[in-house]
This record gives C-alpha cells, sequence and structure tokens, in this order.
C-alpha cells in the first residue's frame, strides 16, 4: 500500500527528539570548545616554564584532554547526522526554514570565528571555559571582537527575529527570553545578598551571563521542539 | 485549543511540509499547531481558516462553543 504524504509525516517522531539532538549538538559544541581551551591553555604553561618536562600526570591529562575533545567531536557528528535524517524525513523545507539555517550557519561561523580568536590571543593559561573568557586582550583584538558582537550579531539577530523566524519559533524565543530575563533579575540579587553576608564568594558577572544565556537557549529550543 | 488541522489536511493529503509551505510557516511550527502544543495567532488563524474555506470556529475549538 503506498503511503500518504500524511502518513510519512506522523507520529512525528522526528520533532519529538529534535529537543535532544538540538541538545547534544550544543553540550557537544561547548564540550570542544572547553577542551580545546584546556588544551591550549595548558600547552602555553607548559611552554612558558624554562625548564619544563612532561611529567606522565601532564601526558595523561592532555591525552585526556584530546581524548574528550575527540568524544564531544564524534558526539557532535552523530547529533548533525540525526538530525539530517530527521530533517530528510519529516518533508522538504519551506524557504522561511532555508532562510533560518543559512543565518544559524552565519552566527556558527561567526561564534566559532570569535572563540577561535579568544582562544589564540588569550596570555594566560585557560584551566576552565570560564577561565578563558576572563583572560585579557590586546586593545585591537578587543575592538573588533567588540564591533563583530556589537554590530554584525546585533544586526544579524534583528535580522532573524523581524525577517526570518515564524510566529510559533518567535513565542518560544520570547518564553526563552522572559525566563531568563527573570533568572538573572532574581538570582543576581540573590547571589549578591548572600554575597554581602559573607556566605558566598562575590558575584560573577561571567557566570551570570552565562547561565542567563544558557537558561534562555534551553528554553527556547524546548518550547521550540517539545 | 483542539483543531481539526491534521484532518484536513489529510483529506486533501498534504504532508506537514505542504501545509507548512502554504502558510509560510517551518513544519515545525504546523506539528505545534496539530499537537495543540501551540495555538496560533489571529493572523495565522485567519490564513489558515481562508486556505481550507472555512471559518475559524469550525477548524479551532476552545471549549467554549454553546448549544
Amino acid at each position: 500500500m503506498m503511503d500518504s504524504a500524511v502518513d510519512k509525516d506522523e507520529p512525528g517522531p522526528g520533532f519529538g527528539a529534535q529537543a535532544g539532538r538540538v541538545a547534544l549538538l550544543l553540550l557537544a559544541a561547548i564540550g570542544a570548545l572547553g577542551g580545546v581551551g584546556f588544551l591550549t591553555g595548558f600547552l602555553a604553561a607548559y611552554n612558558q616554564d624554562p625548564d619544563g618536562t612532561l611529567s606522565p600526570r601532564d601526558i595523561a591529562f592532555l591525552a585526556a584532554g584530546a581524548l574528550f575533545v575527540l568524544g564531544c567531536l564524534y558526539g557532535a557528528w552523530r547529533a548533525i547526522r540525526s538530525l539530517r535524517a530527521a530533517d530528510v524525513a519529516a518533508g522538504p523545507r519551506t524557504p522561511r526554514e532555508g532562510r533560518n539555517r543559512r543565518v544559524m550557519a552565519i552566527a556558527a561561523l561567526l561564534g566559532g570565528a570569535i572563540s577561535l580568536v579568544l582562544v589564540l590571543h588569550h596570555d594566560a593559561p585557560a584551566s576552565s571555559p570560564l577561565a578563558l573568557l576572563d583572560g585579557p586582550l590586546t586593545p585591537a583584538v578587543a575592538i573588533v571582537l567588540a564591533l563583530l558582537v556589537g554590530v554584525l550579531v546585533s544586526a544579524l539577530s534583528i535580522y532573524w527575529y523581524l525577517r526570518v523566524i515564524d510566529e510559533q519559533e518567535a513565542a518560544a524565543y520570547n518564553k526563552g527570553a522572559l525566563i531568563a530575563m527573570h533568572t538573572f533579575w532574581i538570582g543576581a540579587p540573590v547571589w549578591w545578598l548572600l554575597w554581602k553576608g559573607g556566605l558566598v564568594p562575590a558575584p560573577d558577572g561571567m557566570l551570570i551571563y552565562l547561565t542567563t544565556a544558557i537558561v534562555a537557549t534551553v528554553t527556547w529550543l524546548w518550547a521550540k521542539y517539545r | 485549543m483542539k483543531n481539526r488541522l491534521k484532518v484536513l489536511r489529510a483529506e486533501r493529503n498534504w504532508s506537514q511540509a505542504d501545509l507548512a509551505l502554504r502558510l509560510d510557516v517551518s513544519r515545525q511550527a504546523v506539528n505545534a499547531v496539530e499537537t495543540g502544543k501551540y495555538d496560533p495567532s489571529l493572523p495565522l488563524a485567519f490564513k489558515i481558516a481562508r486556505l481550507f474555506d472555512l471559518s475559524i470556529e469550525e477548524i479551532f475549538d476552545d471549549g467554549q462553543r454553546r448549544g
């Protein structure tokens, strides 16, 4: 019996599982970036030590870091393959989805370029992705990156929000923004008050920013693909 | 909100991708509306109604209908 077009896209396993695939891809990308930062920082520290030799423990650390990065890259590759298969099963993309993909690809390239510049221009050894983000930059690199984020990423975001996405994705994105805003509005003063009471370390702006961004992204993707 | 979108689509043998193309939305959006996870805006509801040549009430049911 021939499958109808309606049978083909039921029972919709693609959409239900998309969130997991996207989450895996994001986690793998973040993990790979963090792993590369760790390896770069470790090797930079080794190069700065005049009589430094790699002990078996150091080699084990490097090997574990390299394995972790490889594992993340493998996870990302599997997630991309799975996303592609689900995409093909769901039928042809609409022109709006095509534009969305192109904007996402440009955003990913920009994010990758910015991350690469941060890794390459980082002076201090990076023990973690957060340390990598906190490290100093030369004024020229800082200006270029600030322009990239402030102008190019902003313009791309506005174009994406106003011209590319449909109302379902806009609603999901708005939900993410609302919950992230409240996470910030409530989380930051709670941390600050606990710090004033001497109970926790001083508020960390980068950690607050990253938490807000992660909450927004996770909520957005959940609302879009649930 | 309940709706008859999937039935109406099936009657025309359209896939979710076909309907998404006609409504200029993503396949996810069609899926989310059909499964009741997302209620469309009034402009999109009108667009859907015009596409199927029906009234909005004939497609969507908010459970408040009288009689």
